[in-house]
């Protein structure tokens, strides 16, 4: 017995020491966790060249050919692949692959010229041949309603490429100039299935190592067509399913930025000194909404007065997005936040009065309230509790009832029934600026939900106003009449709160102004580290 | 001769509840001298076992032990050093080896017998793992096990009972002890295996000058091999003295309840057995005055006194009594006159059960889909029969078949050939309501008194189930009635009616079996081992019971046991059986007086009478080898192997049983040439006289 | 012994084949359409019906069954629906290191459950038993998640002593494997202990009250000897038995503790292949839990032959 336990102390301390005589760059004694609260984004220090920056990466990585498949690949392609253009956040469109575009308007089509002299990593050199390539297969495969659908894709010389739609569009910019381009040769030559596991780009880094549900690493490449002046040697995306864990991973210093909406998670971070951003979070705002969706005209949500009393005064937003959302959240009257383009503080119409909302009620033939039903999806817990407390004290008498989330969507979408009228919370995510696309999928009279929701005359009119728009301007007007209409006059969709994320750095690693691409990645240029 | 080992007033208590404790053993001293053979005689309660496992400090927590040991090489008082010293592990195995009771668990099944030898000799006498290796090969030869080089390498379980027992015996012998103590080490083993051994432990006492200490209730053991005799009772020593003048000039009370209530091989069937009244002690339960008092017929006023002293009563002969030689023997003159006679029975003509050539094989199975590969023949081809109102004796070793045939004759098994006619119907092929009337003509007592009880019966209900079943009784008043009648003739008291056989003792419990085994009026008991698992002094009780029910209620009795004395005091007639057949059958006296198969001469030879002068009188038969096991029968006679006598023709041909005349019967070719001009017919019916 | 080993092998082989075509059964019956899974939902009905055929949907369950089973003996696992990837290229890594992860948790909570479960049953009754019991207790009651949650917070949010999340082979780097697998191991091995620490001190408390105990104590050896050499010999083998089972706990378990370290094993990767009906990858995986789950019941069950010559080899 003795020797035994001889042995294993012996063992122990031999792991112990074996465990701290390593060296390992990745391990940080060298690295402070906290700095001096310098906010990222001033470039405070000078662009240097070096360095190895790990980024979190929650999903799973795979399938890298987006017109095969809608996979995530901005989030994590955008060191390797180049778009035609880049959105900046100054409101620009910045050419990058794109020389320069034309769009005509009339005609409903989009040419574009690329520049010269640039190549793959693969050695192809960049012509129309590959333009055309990338955007002929998202018709090929299916996915072309990410491009808006275009009737034709053309070659007009080596170097140009005119894109046709059969009706007009105020976004032949934004569906076309934020693709990336694919190499032809490469996946004419190694096929599809060897495509979706490999990058062959124009970017600044290129491909070097991928293992699935580990890490897809990048290193720089030599053959790029600009000045490569800043920018770390090695971009790695490693994999941590676990919020968790990349808090840890942050706060040890192993990786180089957090991305969060974990009140839990900010908290810690804010007081281990480090102070987050929210300007540049493209990716992470979700809009918590209700939907009011009824098949019954005699249920009382039929009725618009009944709708008004409870949104627009029976029920204390503000109190909700505070208390569902841990204090990350904040209430706007409007679809999305109040980053969207067309957003107006004019909007901003609701306010909490118990007591003018059961006059409402009582006047619109329900002295004594009524009954209704919330349907939720697991997670909703939360804010249905709260909303039903608020109906309650104006004599709405609620059940909560949660059901499954794809219930509630083939419902909206008219695929299931069983379920009556009633209300229905959710929350999407919101790119914060390509809401036209969502408007269209979810809340317009052309979108999935238009056979539950009752549209009459005006709501369609004002929808066409918005189809119609023929400038950026225009459209902005028409979609905040348009929502002002359906969500303070119509009421049958509710906004409740949006709560957007965080973005933290580590004290070496910067991200200038420009870094963020509107709808996209980040750019890599825009981005170095401190090296000693 | 010098003294090994002193205990003095040795007191090992174990506790009952948090507060009480009892002792087990009461303030015992003995002595044990170089050379001699020491006799620990006690039933259950009296403390033997314990004894010894004191004086080697092998009583475990919460148990306590208190007193003085000295040893002999060792400084002081040895209980004075604790159970893990060095000094106390020396003497526990180097100087006192002990084995135990259950050789089938006694060694370690994991690892090779040679190494547990080894593993001694390294420990005591500190040798090399090669030599230790060499010595115990020598050991093992020593104690007859053959082959030893390879049987060096083999497991326990490879190993038979008798032969387990023999490397025990290596085991400790090897590590040169000059003590050993045989705890009932025979006591779980055949007859005849267990004269071998303890002939083999004589003899090597004798060879290498141990001391042995035999503890154990047999007093026929002790009159073989004993030199000096101790005698416990209740955690005390009542009596003690040299062999001779023990069992020559008894005086203790439990003694000469002990020699009167045990049946004796060369006792004639005039007498019945005079039991020792009550139960066995409970040792948590015992007066601080004689222990003995509650049970003994001498007792007097004075023996409540308080404790008494050991007081000498001759040379080297002490005696713990309260009551003076002369009162005793005064005492004794008066009830010894009162002993009674065997009640007459009759024995009719009429035959109650026969079996015919009963076979019952049992498949061996073997391999991944369970094939067949071999049968053994537990029961080989055997006829008998019983009378009505007699007792037919089935004596036989392990393996021999008799509960097998029991379980025949009952119907719990299915012969698979024979046979097994009782009043003229063949048991075998009955089914349904007819199997079931004859059930209840024929009832059978069992081995265990714990586990045939059903524990969550009460004793009224088990004894009245038959009653039930066979539909023998009107209503509830007749019910009633009939249990207690039950209950009082097995000598119960009937107010136990409602009692879980918990509360019963063993002897209790096994009257109530046979009140069970009454209830529905049989023709005929089949007894399978009922006395075994009972004290000595309680079985005497039973057996007196069994002879005057047979007498009053002209009930026949199949009585299997092995406890060949017992049987001879309560049979008419014997069968002897080995391996699955019948070697002899004959009447009970005269199967002992001049016994005609080898095996039966063997096999009396082997079981020792208490008394000394007798059994020192009688010649011995040695038996070589051990009882064969069933599976590996041989061609030819079962016995030949092991038989003195054998012959060529022994060994190819199995003898058929024949008849010699006067009732008896042998299977065996000696006898053969003169059987050969009568008619030669095997078994079945006969004419003898019971 | 050769003749008991081949013929555990062949059960071995008969319960992987088995296995495997149960397996095959029941995620042929799942809801999800595979062809959709390979090909995503946006495809015509020539195209849904040419993906049929290609995938052999319209031959019979068993002969598609046959052809699965035929190349694998090939040693071709097929292509990944959803990585594009050839199944044993994408899978043996992460199987490697999820077997590793749980053959060495195995191993420890063997290890010092076998000697937390000696000592608590030596010291039956005294504090050393109590404390230890009630710790054991406590941990088996702990989810391995919880406590991996726990320890990274203790070892990385609070103090920086250990990286969050990653594998690294002994052989490429030592001293980074040992940092890296100290919580992971710990926080899988934990109810392990627990359990075979109960199992052995029931084990060893009925071996102690044996008469064979009794003779060796008879024969004068010391106590430790007696414990050691004798008690826990006779004790391990329902101990033994644990080794399987567990092993195939492990093999389960070790994806939570996966999920909260980041370790590159088999846990997600399966999750999602079940989500998404990646057929090939299931099967394989399946496949191969149940030749590592079956190779351990072999080992456990020649170490009975080995511990316990009573069991015998027929």
């Amino acid at each position: 017995m003795k020797k035994i336990s001889a042995l294993l102390l012996a063992l122990c301390m031999a792991l112990s020491l074996a465990a701290c005589g390593s060296k390992d760059p990745d391990t940080t004694a060298s690295l402070p966790p906290a700095p001096s609260g310098t906010e990222s984004g001033a470039p405070s220090t000078a662009r240097a060249l070096g360095g190895d920056l790990v980024l979190p990466f929650t999903s799973t990585m795979g399938e890298f050919f987006n017109p095969y498949k809608q996979g995530n690949l901005i989030e994590y392609g955008w060191p390797c692949y180049e778009p035609l253009a880049q959105l900046k956040p100054d409101g620009q469109w910045h050419p990058c692959l794109a020389e320069s575009w034309e769009v005509d308007g009339e005609g409903h089509t989009i040419t574009v010229k690329l520049r010269q002299g640039v190549t793959f990593h693969n050695g192809d050199t960049l012509d129309a041949d590959d333009l055309v390539f990338t955007l002929q297969s998202r018709l090929d495969y299916g996915t072309a309603s990410a491009i808006g659908n275009p009737s034709a894709v053309e070659k007009v010389d080596d170097y140009t490429v005119r894109v046709r739609w059969d009706a007009f569009s105020l976004d032949y910019e934004l569906w076309i100039l934020k693709e990336y381009v694919y190499s032809k040769s490469a996946v004419e030559d190694n096929g599809l299935d060897w495509i979706l596991n490999n990058m062959v780009g124009t970017g600044p880094y290129v491909m070097s190592e991928f293992i699935p549900d580990v890490h897809l690493r990048f290193t720089r490449s030599d053959s790029y067509w600009r000045e490569i002046e800043s920018g770390p040697d090695t971009i790695t995306f490693q994999y941590f399913p676990e919020e968790t864990t990349r808090l840890a991973a942050f706060l040890n210093g192993e990786i180089g930025t957090i991305d969060t909406i974990q009140s839990t998670s900010i908290a810690q971070l804010e007081a281990a000194g480090f102070v987050g951003n929210s300007e540049y979070n493209t990716n992470n705002i979700t809009h918590y909404y209700v939907q009011i969706l009824n098949l019954d005209e005699n249920d009382p949500l039929a009725d618009v007065e009944v709708r008004r009393a409870l949104y627009l005064h029976g029920i204390d937003w503000d109190y909700v997005a505070e208390a569902a959302s841990g204090g990350l959240g904040h209430h706007n009257d409007c679809i999305g936040s109040e980053r969207m383009a067309y957003y107006s503080p004019e909007l901003e119409q609701s306010a909490y009065d118990p007591e003018k909302a059961k006059q409402m009620l009582a006047d619109a033939g329900y002295p004594d309230g009524f009954e209704t039903v919330l349907y939720i999806y697991p997670g909703l817990e939360k804010d249905a509790t709260l909303i039903q407390a608020d109906l309650e004290k104006i004599g709405v008498r609620s059940t909560v009832e949660v059901v499954d989330a794809s219930v509630v969507w083939n419902y909206m979408t008219g695929y299931v029934d069983g379920v009556e009228s009633g209300i229905f919370p959710q929350y999407l995510s919101y790119d914060s600026s390509f809401q036209t696309d969502r408007f269209i999928k979810f809340n317009s009279p052309e979108g999935a939900v238009a056979e539950h929701t009752v549209w009459d005359d005006e709501g369609v009119a004002l929808w066409n106003a918005v189809k119609t728009a023929k400038t950026h301007e225009e459209q902005n007007d028409a979609l905040r009449a348009f929502v002002e209409y359906y969500v303070l006059t119509d009421c049958t969709y509710w906004p409740m709160y949006n709560v957007e994320g965080k973005m933290y750095y580590q004290e070496d690693v910067h991200y200038s102004d420009m870094a963020p691409i509107v709808g996209a990645g980040y750019d890599p240029l825009e981005i170095w580290m401190d090296v000693k | 001769m010098k003294t090994l080992v002193r205990a003095e007033h040795i007191v090992t208590t174990f506790p009952v509840d948090r507060k009480r404790r009892f002792a087990a053993v009461d303030g015992v001293s003995l002595e044990l001298r170089r050379g001699e053979i020491v006799g620990l005689v006690g039933e259950s309660g009296s403390g033997k076992s314990v004894t010894s496992m004191s004086m080697l400090q092998l009583i475990l927590p919460p148990g306590k032990v208190e007193g003085k040991v000295f040893v002999d090489g060792f400084e002081g008082d040895t209980l004075a050093f604790g159970a893990d010293s060095d000094q106390v592990r020396q003497i526990r195995g180097g100087k006192i080896g002990m084995i135990f009771q259950e050789p089938m668990t006694s060694l370690d099944p994991v690892l090779t017998v040679g190494r547990q030898i080894q593993e001694n000799i390294m420990t005591h006498l500190h040798l090399p793992k090669a030599e230790a290796k060499a010595r115990a090969v020598e050991m093992m030869k020593a104690v007859g096990i053959p082959d030893p080089e390879t049987r060096f390498g083999q497991y326990p379980s490879q190993f038979s009972g008798g032969m387990r027992q023999r490397i025990m015996i290596a085991m400790v012998l090897a590590a040169e002890p000059d003590v050993l103590i045989a705890d009932e080490a025979t006591t779980a083993l055949d007859v005849t295996t267990q004269a071998l051994i303890l002939d083999l432990i004589q003899d090597l006492a004798r060879q290498r000058d141990l001391t042995v200490v035999i503890v154990t209730h047999n007093l026929g053991l002790i009159a073989r091999y004993a030199d000096r005799i101790y005698v416990m009772y209740g955690g005390n020593i009542v009596e003690s003295a040299e062999k001779y003048e023990l069992f020559d000039h008894p005086i203790h009370p439990y003694t000469h309840g002990l020699l009167a209530a045990v049946p004796r091989l060369d006792a004639g069937k005039r007498h019945m057995l005079v039991p020792i009244e009550g139960l066995p002690p409970n040792p948590a339960d015992l007066p601080p005055y004689c222990k003995f008092y509650d049970r003994c017929p001498y007792r007097e006023e004075a023996c409540t006194q308080g404790p008494c002293a050991l007081y000498q009563a001759g040379e080297g002969h002490f005696v713990r009594c309260a009551l003076t030689q002369e009162a005793l023997a005064d005492k004794r003159g008066r009830l010894e006159g009162v002993r009674r006679l065997m009640p007459d029975k009759t024995v009719s003509q009429e035959i109650c059960l026969e079996v015919k050539d009963l076979r019952m094989d049992f498949p061996i199975y073997r391999g991944l889909l369970k094939q067949k590969v071999g049968e053994v023949h537990a029961v080989d081809g055997i006829s008998l029969h019983v009378h009505a109102g007699e007792t037919l004796g089935v004596v036989g070793e392990s393996g021999c078949g008799k509960s097998t045939l029991a379980k025949c004759v009952m119907r719990a098994l299915k012969p698979t050939a024979g046979q097994i006619l009782f009043h003229g119907e063949d048991l075998g092929t009955l089914t349904g309501r007819k199997l079931k009337r004859a059930r209840s003509k024929l009832s059978m007592i069992f081995q265990d008194p714990f586990s045939s009880l059903d524990p969550r019966q009460t004793a009224g209900s088990i004894v009245g189930e038959p009653l039930k079943i066979h539909g023998l009784v009107r209503d509830r008043a007749q019910y009633d009635a009939r249990v207690d009648e039950l209950l009082r003739i097995v000598g119960l008291d009937p107010t136990f009616r409602d009692r879980l056989p918990r509360e019963f003792s063993g002897g209790q419990r096994q009257r109530l079996g046979i009140a069970r085994a009454l209830a529905s009026e049989p023709d005929m008991i089949v007894c399978d081992e009922p006395i075994s698992a009972l004290d000595v002094s309680i079985q005497a009780q039973v057996i007196n019971l069994l002879i005057d029910l047979q007498a009053r209620l002209k009930i026949a009795y199949l009585f299997i046991a092995h406890d060949l004395s017992v049987v001879k005091h309560i049979s008419d007639r014997i069968v002897v059986m080995y391996l699955g057949r019948v070697v002899e059958l004959a009447p009970a006296e005269r199967l002992y007086e001049s016994p005609l198969h080898p095996y039966t001469k063997a096999l009396l030879s082997a079981v020792p009478v208490s008394d000394p002068h007798v059994d020192l009188a009688r010649e011995r038969i040695e038996l070589r080898g051990e009882v064969p096991s069933v599976m590996d029968h041989p061609a030819g006679c079962a016995f030949c192997g092991r038989c003195r006598y054998a012959m060529d023709r022994c060994r190819t041909e199995a003898p058929m049983l024949r008849d010699q005349g006067d009732g008896r019967q042998v299977a065996c070719f000696l006898y053969e040439r003169e059987a050969g001009e009568r008619d030669g017919r095997e078994g079945g019916t006969e004419h003898g006289e019971a | 012994m050769v003749k008991y080993i081949s013929s555990r092998i062949g059960q071995m082989l008969v319960t992987v084949v088995l296995v495997s075509f149960f397996t095959y059964i029941l995620v042929d019956i799942m809801p999800k359409d595979p062809v959709y899974a390979l090909y995503g939902p946006n495809i015509t009905q020539e195209e849904y019906e040419a993906g049929y055929r290609a995938l052999d949907l319209d031959k019979p369950l068993l002969v598609r069954y046959g052809m699965w089973a035929s190349k694998v003996l090939r040693g071709d696992w097929g292509t990944s629906y959803k990585h594009h990837m050839q199944v044993w290229k994408l899978l043996a890594p992460k199987i490697a290191v999820t077997l590793y992860l749980s053959v060495l948790s195995a191993i420890v909570s063997f290890a010092v459950g076998i000697l937390l479960g000696a000592v608590t049953a030596v010291k039956r009754g005294k504090w050393q038993d109590t404390v230890l019991t009630f710790l054991a207790n406590l941990c088996a009651s702990l989810p391995s998640f919880v406590v991996a949650l726990g320890l990274l917070y203790l070892f990385c949010i609070r103090s920086q002593l250990l990286p969050t999340s990653g594998f690294t082979w002994p052989w490429v780097d030592f001293g980074k494997h040992v940092r890296q697998l100290a919580m992971p191991l710990f926080a899988l091995s934990l109810s392990g202990v627990a359990s075979i620490c109960r199992q052995t001190r029931s084990s060893m408390l009925e071996v102690i009250r044996q008469d064979y105990i009794r003779t060796a104590r008879s024969k004068g050896l010391r106590e430790r000897v007696v414990i050691v050499g004798h008690v826990m010999r006779n004790a391990l083998v329902p101990v033994i038995t644990l080794l399987g089972n567990r092993l195939a706990y492990f093999i389960g378990g070790a994806m939570f503790v996966e999920n909260v370290f980041s370790i590159p094993g088999t846990g997600s990767l399966m999750v999602q292949s079940i989500n998404f009906m990646d057929v090939p990858v299931i099967q394989a995986f399946v496949v191969l839990s149940a030749v590592v789950i079956s190779l351990a019941y072999l080992v456990t069950d020649i170490l009975y032959v080995a511990v316990d010559p009573r069991i015998s080899l027929d």
